[in-house]
């Protein structure tokens, strides 16, 4: 970043060890405007905790790998259960924008274990497909 | 464990479909506090409409025992059913279901003045509800004239105008965008800690779900999963 002049040495800065101050120079606050304005481009992992368990456990066990999905799914419920016991909680205390962040966190978070849920479902009719094809 | 409000005991029902009879709800024993809220959730086909319908006494089952509020309903009349599902049960729906002929303040007035009550005693109270649903500016407003999320607010305080200790809500979010529907089952949370009123709903949203402090899943018309999601123990 010093390089690319982005941040600058603070030269009067006394801290006695020997950390450094650096300040922001103004193409880099204008750096840091273009990335907050960038959207990101890596994609959300896709092989969670729960993939890695199943694809070694389908073809291993198929009842288990079942079981794991029910399990899974209470699981999910419980914790959607408790965002949504959150999101009632900011409802009853509704201050914008202060709860505003917190709301849109809350959204994520139960979308995407709605999401985890739905792909479980969709785990369980391929498995069971399998069973008759 | 409060007292029950609900009890099914070996409830089966079971529909002929050309030559081959469906049993949609099979051996369910069931029982459901008052004051809890309890999410049913299940695929199509699950039997988790079924299971609402026999419960709310909307169908007899094939066999099997219900209890509604102490009463048993195999034993019961249509008639006597209809008038405890008119006094005693508030129903909402996915699609609604106001006359879109009358106004807001009718559509919630319309329970009491079948049940003879005085029309300003009646209006009264309706303008009540539907000020606790927010819509004290809606009154003389048609279904066609609100958005869904309105008419479902509607249905709420017309569901709620005769005090019912029980609400049956049958996807009560399927036809709203999210924030309205997220805005219902608030709504909906509000009045079971308000109201203490015991609230069954079916969903295959698992968003609308996690309102509710019991979670009942189903699968082939049995339950498979009935476990408690959150609220205190009732």
């Amino acid at each position: 970043m010093l390089k690319d002049g982005l941040v600058a040495l603070e030269e009067e800065a006394e801290i006695g060890d020997d950390r450094k101050v650096y300040r922001v120079t103004a193409a880099g606050l204008a750096e840091l405007e273009l990335w907050l304005q960038r959207p990101p481009v890596k994609p959300r992992p896709v092989r969670d905790e729960v993939f890695v368990r199943l694809g070694l456990l389908m073809e291993r066990n198929l009842q288990a790998a079942l079981d794991l999905l029910d399990s899974q799914r209470r699981i999910y419920h419980l914790q959607m259960a408790d965002l949504t016991r959150q999101k009632v909680a900011l409802a009853r205390v509704r201050g914008r924008p202060a709860n505003l962040r917190q709301e849109l966190m809350l959204d994520a978070a139960l979308l995407h274990t709605e999401a985890d849920l739905k792909w479980l479902d969709q785990c369980e009719d391929r498995l069971r497909g399998g069973e008759t094809r | 464990m409060g007292d029950a409000i609900i009890t099914l005991q070996q409830v089966s029902k079971e529909f002929r479909r050309g030559d081959t009879v469906v049993r949609a709800v099979d051996g369910v024993d069931l029982s459901i506090a008052a004051g809890e809220f309890v999410a049913i959730m299940g695929k199509s086909g699950s039997g988790k409409s079924t299971l609402l319908h026999v419960m709310s006494g909307l169908q007899q089952p094939t066999s099997g025992t219900v209890r509604l509020m102490g009463r048993n309903l195999t034993h019961m009349t249509d008639d006597e059913v209809t008038l405890l599902r008119r006094d005693r049960i508030g129903f909402i729906f996915q699609f609604f279901n106001l006359l879109p002929t009358l106004t807001a303040l009718e559509n919630v007035a319309l329970p009491l003045m079948l049940a003879r009550v005085k029309t300003a005693e009646a209006e009264a109270k309706a303008r009540a509800l539907l000020g606790t649903v927010g819509l004290s500016a809606r009154e003389s407003h048609k279904p066609d004239e609100m958005s869904g999320g309105q008419m479902q607010r509607v249905a709420i305080a017309r569901a709620l105008v005769s005090d019912p200790p029980l609400l049956f809500a049958d996807e009560p979010t399927g036809n709203l965008d999210s924030i309205s529907g997220e805005e219902i089952l608030l709504l909906l949370k509000e009045m079971q800690a308000e109201r203490k009123q015991s609230i069954v709903m079916v969903t295959h949203d698992a968003k609308a779900a996690a309102y509710g402090d019991r979670l009942i899943t189903m699968r082939d018309g049995r339950v498979l999963v009935d476990e408690r999601t959150g609220g205190v123990a009732v």
